[in-house]
Formats: structure tokens, C-alpha cells, sequence
């Protein structure tokens, strides 16, 4: 459960800095992106990213911690790209879900 | 028939492909030969000087070579000149081994032994 | 170079990687595959599908029956090994070595196998290397001297070194364009879909080719080691490694510990640790030693403690003490690299990894073609680089997945009292490959391509019915047994299979107008001979 709670903490990072691209954005949300809207996508993004890594740490030691947050960031980017690619207004509801899954993960 | 044999390889030779590929083949013979020989020499004086005991010496030295010649690789494929990096692979070879004899003449009438 | 570092780095990029790109593709295949080479000995060993791990097995009662098989089967052996049933392993393994005879550097290697919970000895499994084989493909390659295979395969790896490095130096754009992915469209997607795969694991890639530099050091660059030791290496290499320093055989004959004290004196220095083998040397000599190695765990900087016995006194003789910064960095950077310490979700992900270096190296090769074949479409002009490329590239990028299910294959259809069988799968692993080469050299369109994934799919699907044909269990009932070894392996073929057949289903209805003149372009040059 703890591992699934990680891996989507990482999703939701990488999906955060995903809409602090334009372009991205434009595609999810049908909306043109404000300047201080991308910054506060990348600072909400490194700092999932961050939470994600202490999360993992703390369940594995840092030295795995940190190999295998290289693999689910890997993991998290191939799906965010085929999703963008092909499907980009399924981030709209996939995201906020996650992170109701993930706070319930963290809870119980 | 054709032109005569000679004929032909001479216009060939001084066409553009020719000199083209003498160059790159310049370049990747020093980029391959070059570059091992100064990442080898680059371990060699690293083996010598590092700051740690013998057996760490060797392994840090061995493992830092690959980058120098990654390095070296991408910095004579960088170079304007054609034979400028033959040169500065050989001056920059004989200064490392240089100062590795001079840190192994050093070790060795300061430390009166081997190494260690 | 060119008139800029920009271009001279573009040119390099291209063409370090296009000439080494075949063999770097053998050896991310071989070595992907390599990852869960456990798995596949035992897969391809179905006389030992019965055994189940157990992870409150009673250790010491195992090693105990490995012991008395040993005594049994192997008195006069020079050496012994046990190791004990893991995870990944659900085997008791029992091994000797003979002797080495006139001529022979090493003696013959033996093995057995015991089913951990009933404890009973497991018929001699057939003959096969398994996924061994395919861990030293990935650098000993094949059919020539080691040594050869590893100074090919160091000389691409540094190729590809060189290829990671100029690749980051030219993509300027790396975090602009780091989500983007256009399909449909070409070579241009062709493009995206080389960066997207090279940027997304760029840290695997990366790791993975220095370290796997690294592994093999001692052969590429050993200047360090030479200059500093000069003949005398051996201390080296006992400083470095001194687990291997087991004293020398005396000559005279000493009686060693019956197995309950050995196990009682090994217990006593252990305690509770997990034991993962034992290593018995100098058998009946007054210099008889046991290696005990304790399970590494999922560590990646702290190396696995081990102790050495003496299997005559039970005294402990050395033991492992915590090493320098530059040995376990060198360490870690093999586990790294053998993905040894990785449990099974991290494993998986290194299988994903490994597959995303394959599609790099495959789409890079298939782009350059894509894109000289427009080139020549408008120039209306031959190749015969383009010719050699597309060949290769239907050879290797096709060709190698149905080696490999023709291995699978080949494991289950021969005898089992075929002679030589285990050298027999692999010649047949090349066969295949070589068919898919010789077809190659004719047909190379589109076509082709889809109907060898098509073949594909089919092999990779139909394995687990051949699993259940010829092994005692099949995918139901080892998903029942929670045997998930040997279930996963089946699911694994299945997904392969998919895979395959939406690639198929891809080549044959391209989606923009753009692919489809690329397609025309592609068959009429590869109609050509």
C-alpha cells in the first residue's frame, strides 16, 4: 500500500510540473497559463517531489530511496507522456483523484 | 572504355569526399587512440597523487577514467583545427606523465619505501 | 569541426551511435532480459516447477540435508557450495567441483537440486544454461574468445557513452520539450519518440553504461592497478576482495567437524542473520575453511557481511569489516548496474528501463533510415548505406525477440536426452536470428516488418500453452500455489505478445498522410535487391 501511495505522489509531481508547460497546460485545461500559475505548478510539483522522497526514504533508506525514485519518475513520465500524447483531458480529473487515493493511503 | 585506372583514382582523391573522410578518420583515430592514451595516462598520475590509501588510489583512478575519455572524446570532435588536437593530446599525455614521475620521485625519497 | 559545436556534436551523436547501434541493441536485449535471469533458470528447468519457497523454512535443517547429500555424492570433491532457497529461487542448491584434470584450469562443475519443504532430492533437471545465457551474451556475446566479446562490447559501450553526452549536449530544448510526444507523424515522431525514450530513463542510461564500464575495468583500463603494483597485482586483489583470501591446502589430511557442530558453531557466530550460501574449500586438509555469505538485502552501499571458519576447528578465521569510501562506491556501482540489490518492484522497473533503452537504440536506427529515405525520395537517388541499414534494422530489431521465444522454444521441444542439449538451445536461438537476417536481405517493407511482429506475438502468446504442455504446471494452478516466479513469467509472455500484436496493428493502418508516403518510399527501396 505504501509503495502505491509513493508511486502515485510521484505521478501527481510529475503531472504538477507537466501543466507548467504552455503548451501542456493549454491542452488540459483549454486555458492559457499565467506566469506566476507556472511557477506555482513547478513549486507544487518539486515539492510533491520532494514529499515523495521522504515518504520513500523513510519506508526503504535513503541510498534505495533514491534509486527507486529515479525508476517511478521514469515510470510516471512515459505514462504522463502517452496520456498528453493521446488523451491530455483525462489529467483534469486523474489528478485531483490521486491525490484523494493518496491521502487515504497516508491515512489508513 | 573509361578513363585509365590512375586517371580516375587521382580525380577521386581530390574530391571533396576524400578529404572529408581523411578528416574524420583523422579525427576519430585521435578521438579513439588520443583519448585512451591520455585517459590512461590521467589514471596513472591519479594513482599516484590521490590523497587516499594504495588500494583506493587504483580504484578511484580506474573509475574517473571513463569520464576523462568521454572528455577527451567530445573535445576533439569540438576542435576547429585539424591537427591541433593531436598535438595538445600529446603535449597534455607527456605533461600527466611527467608529473606523475615527479610525484613518484617525490613519494619515494620522502617515504623511503614503496607506496604505503 | 563543423561550423559549430552544435552541428559538430549533432554529427557525432549520429554517428557514434548509428555504427555501433546493433550490438548495444543485443546487449540492452540480452542484458534486460539478464535482470531476471533467476526466473528463467527456473522456467527453463521444469523438473524443478514443484518447489515453493517457504520463508519460515528452518535454515539450519536445510543446510544440514545439503551437507548430507554432498557427503553422499561428492567426497572426494575439491570444492563444495550450498545455497539456500530464496524468493527468486525456491531451490535448495547443493554444487561440487572435481578436482581440475590434466589440462584444465577449473574443475567440472556439478549441481543439485532439493525441494526446501518436503526435503526431498529433485530429479536431475534437464540440461539448459537459461537465462545464464543470456546474462553472458550481454558481454561474453558468443561463438567467439571472451576476451574478444568484451573489448567489442567495451568499445560500443563507450561509443554509447560518448553518444549519451553529445546527445544531452545537442538537445538544448531537454526540459522544454521534456513531455512531448507527436505521433503520427513520421520521422518526426520517430524523433520524438527516440528523445522521449532517451530523456525519460536518462538516468538509467547513463548509470548503466558507465557502470557497466566500470565492471569490467580491470580488463579496459588497468593502468592505475599496474603502475602502482607491477607484478604483484595479487596483493591488490587481496586488500580489494579479501573474501576470496581462503588459505592455501596443506597436504595433510585432517578430519572435519561432523555437520551438527559445524552448524552449531556457524550459529553461534551468525546468530539469526540470514544465510545466503556457504563455500567448503580444502575438503579434509588441515587447512578446511568454510565461507559463510550472509543475504545482502536491499542494501546498496554496505556490503553483505561474510565470515570464514575453519570447518576442522570451528574457529572463526577472518570475518568482513566495513570498507573504504572508494571500494564500496566501486561496489555499489556494480550492484547499480546488476540491479543485485533491487527488490521486486525496483526490478521491475529496471526491466521498464532496460525495454525504454531498447526502443532509444531501435528508434534512433529507424529514424536515421526514415529520414535518408525521404531524402532520397525527393533526390531520387540510391543508398547503399540505406540498403545495409534497413537490413540490419529488420534483422536485429525483429530478429531478436523471436531468437529469444525460439530459445524458449527449443528449451521445451528438445528431448531432454538430446546430447549436448544445453549448447543445442542456444545454436538454435542463432539459427533463428539467422533466418530473420537471411529473410532480411530480400524483403525489407513494411510488410515484412508487421508480419514478423505478427510471428512475434504469436510465439510469445502461445508459450505459456507450451509451458502447460510440457511442464507439471501451468498458469492457473501456479497462480493458485502462489508460485509467482513462474506465473509472472507466463504473464510476462502474454504482455510481450500484446505488445507485439498492437505494433503489428500500428505498421498496418499509419495515421497521417505523411507515413504513408514515408511507407511508399521505404517498399519501393526495399522491393529493390
Amino acid at each position: 500500500m505504501t509503495a502505491t501511495v509513493e508511486l502515485l505522489t510521484c505521478f501527481i509531481a510529475m503531472g504538477l510540473l507537466a501543466l507548467s508547460y504552455f503548451s501542456h497546460h493549454r491542452a488540459v485545461r483549454n486555458r492559457p497559463l499565467t506566469d506566476a500559475q507556472a511557477r506555482g505548478f513547478r513549486t507544487a510539483g518539486t515539492a510533491t517531489l520532494v514529499l515523495c522522497y521522504w515518504l520513500a526514504s523513510r519506508h526503504y533508506g535513503p541510498a534505495y530511496a533514491s534509486v527507486l525514485l529515479l525508476g517511478w519518475v521514469c515510470l510516471s513520465s512515459i505514462i504522463l507522456v502517452i496520456l498528453l500524447s493521446y488523451k491530455p483531458r483525462w489529467l483534469q480529473p486523474i489528478l485531483p483523484a490521486s491525490t484523494v487515493v493518496c491521502l487515504l493511503g497516508l491515512l489508513y | 572504355m573509361t578513363q585509365p585506372l590512375i586517371q580516375r583514382l587521382t580525380r577521386w582523391k581530390n574530391t571533396t569526399i576524400w578529404r572529408d573522410s581523411l578528416h574524420i578518420g583523422n579525427r576519430c583515430l585521435a578521438a579513439t587512440f588520443g583519448g585512451y592514451l591520455l585517459s590512461a595516462v590521467a589514471t596513472i598520475l591519479l594513482a599516484q597523487i590521490l590523497p587516499l590509501s594504495q588500494v583506493d588510489r587504483v580504484l578511484t583512478a580506474m573509475m574517473l577514467s571513463f569520464a576523462v575519455y568521454t572528455c577527451a572524446v567530445i573535445w576533439v570532435f569540438s576542435v576547429k583545427s585539424t591537427w591541433r588536437y593531436w598535438l595538445d593530446l600529446f603535449t597534455l599525455s607527456s605533461l600527466l606523465y611527467l608529473a606523475y614521475l615527479a610525484a613518484k620521485a617525490f613519494d619515494a625519497t620522502s617515504a623511503q619505501g614503496s607506496g604505503l | 569541426m563543423k561550423d559549430s559545436f552544435f552541428r559538430s556534436m549533432t554529427w557525432l551523436h549520429t554517428w557514434v551511435g548509428l555504427l555501433t547501434c546493433w550490438v548495444l541493441f543485443l546487449v540492452f536485449f540480452a542484458g534486460t532480459a539478464a535482470y531476471y535471469r533467476a526466473e528463467i533458470n527456473l522456467w527453463m528447468q521444469p523438473e524443478n516447477h514443484g518447489s515453493q519457497y517457504d520463508a519460515n523454512a528452518d535454515n539450519q535443517q536445510l543446510i544440514l540435508k545439503g551437507l548430507t547429500s554432498l557427503a553422499q555424492q561428492a567426497p572426494d570433491a575439491e570444492s563444495w557450495w550450498i545455497y539456500l532457497p530464496t524468493q527468486r529461487v525456491p531451490l535448495l542448491t547443493y554444487a561440487w567441483s572435481d578436482p581440475a584434470a590434466e589440462g584444465q584450469r577449473f574443475g567440472d562443475y556439478h549441481q543439485g537440486f532439493i525441494n526446501p519443504t518436503t526435503g526431498e532430492a529433485l530429479p536431475k533437471a534437464r540440461e539448459s544454461r537459461g537465462g545464464d545465457f543470456l546474462y553472458r551474451l550481454h558481454f561474453d556475446l558468443y561463438y567467439m574468445s571472451v576476451l574478444t566479446a568484451r573489448w567489442i562490447v567495451g568499445f560500443c559501450t563507450m561509443f554509447m557513452l560518448v553518444a549519451i553526452i553529445s546527445g544531452i549536449v545537442i538537445h538544448k530544448r531537454i526540459f522544454k520539450d521534456f513531455f512531448s510526444f507527436r505521433p503520427g507523424k513520421g520521422p518526426r515522431s520517430w524523433l520524438d519518440a527516440h528523445v522521449a525514450s532517451s530523456v525519460l530513463a536518462l538516468p538509467f542510461h547513463l548509470m548503466i553504461t558507465y557502470t557497466g564500464l566500470v565492471t569490467l575495468m580491470f580488463m579496459y583500463m588497468p593502468w592505475g592497478l599496474n603502475t602502482q603494483y607491477g607484478d604483484e597485482t595479487q596483493a591488490f586483489y587481496s586488500q580489494w576482495k579479501p573474501i576470496y583470501q581462503t588459505p592455501a591446502a596443506t597436504g595433510t589430511p585432517a578430519t572435519m567437524l561432523d555437520s551438527q557442530s559445524l552448524l552449531s558453531a556457524i550459529h553461534s557466530v551468525v546468530g539469526e542473520s540470514p544465510i545466503e550460501g556457504l563455500q567448503f574449500d580444502n575438503l579434509n586438509d588441515s587447512n578446511a575453511s568454510v565461507t559463510v555469505k550472509i543475504a545482502p538485502e536491499h542494501n546498496l552501499n554496505q556490503q553483505a557481511p561474510w565470515y570464514h571458519l575453519s570447518t576442522v576447528t570451528g574457529t572463526v578465521l577472518a570475518q568482513s569489516a566495513v570498507t573504504s569510501g572508494a571500494n564500496q562506491t566501486q561496489s555499489a556501482m556494480i550492484a547499480l548496474h546488476s540491479g543485485r540489490f533491487a527488490g521486486q518492484g525496483l526490478r521491475l522497473l529496471y526491466l521498464l528501463a532496460g525495454l525504454t533503452g531498447c526502443v532509444m537504440i531501435a528508434s534512433g536506427a529507424i529514424m536515421w533510415a526514415e529520414k535518408l529515405a525521404q531524402k532520397q525520395l525527393k533526390k531520387d537517388k540510391n543508398h547503399s548505406g540505406l540498403t545495409l541499414v534497413n537490413m540490419l534494422n529488420l534483422a536485429t530489431f525483429a530478429g531478436l525477440p523471436i531468437a529469444l521465444a525460439c530459445y524458449f522454444y527449443a528449451n521445451r521441444l528438445l528431448p531432454v536426452t538430446f546430447v549436448d542439449r544445453e549448447n543445442w538451445e542456444i545454436h538454435c536461438f542463432f539459427i533463428s536470428w539467422a533466418l530473420v537476417a537471411l529473410l532480411a536481405c530480400f524483403k525489407r517493407d513494411k510488410q515484412t516488418w508487421q508480419r514478423l511482429f505478427l510471428l512475434t506475438a504469436l510465439l510469445y502468446g502461445l508459450l505459456p500453452l507450451l509451458n502447460a504442455m510440457t511442464s507439471q504446471y501451468q498458469l492457473i494452478n501456479n497462480l493458485q500455489r502462489q508460485a509467482y516466479v513462474l506465473a509472472g513469467f507466463d504473464l510476462m509472455m502474454l504482455a510481450l505478445a500484446a505488445l507485439f500484436y498492437m505494433a503489428a496493428k500500428r505498421l498496418r493502418s499509419p495515421k497521417k498522410v505523411l507515413a504513408t508516403r514515408v511507407t511508399k518510399a521505404t517498399t519501393e527501396l526495399g522491393v529493390e535487391s
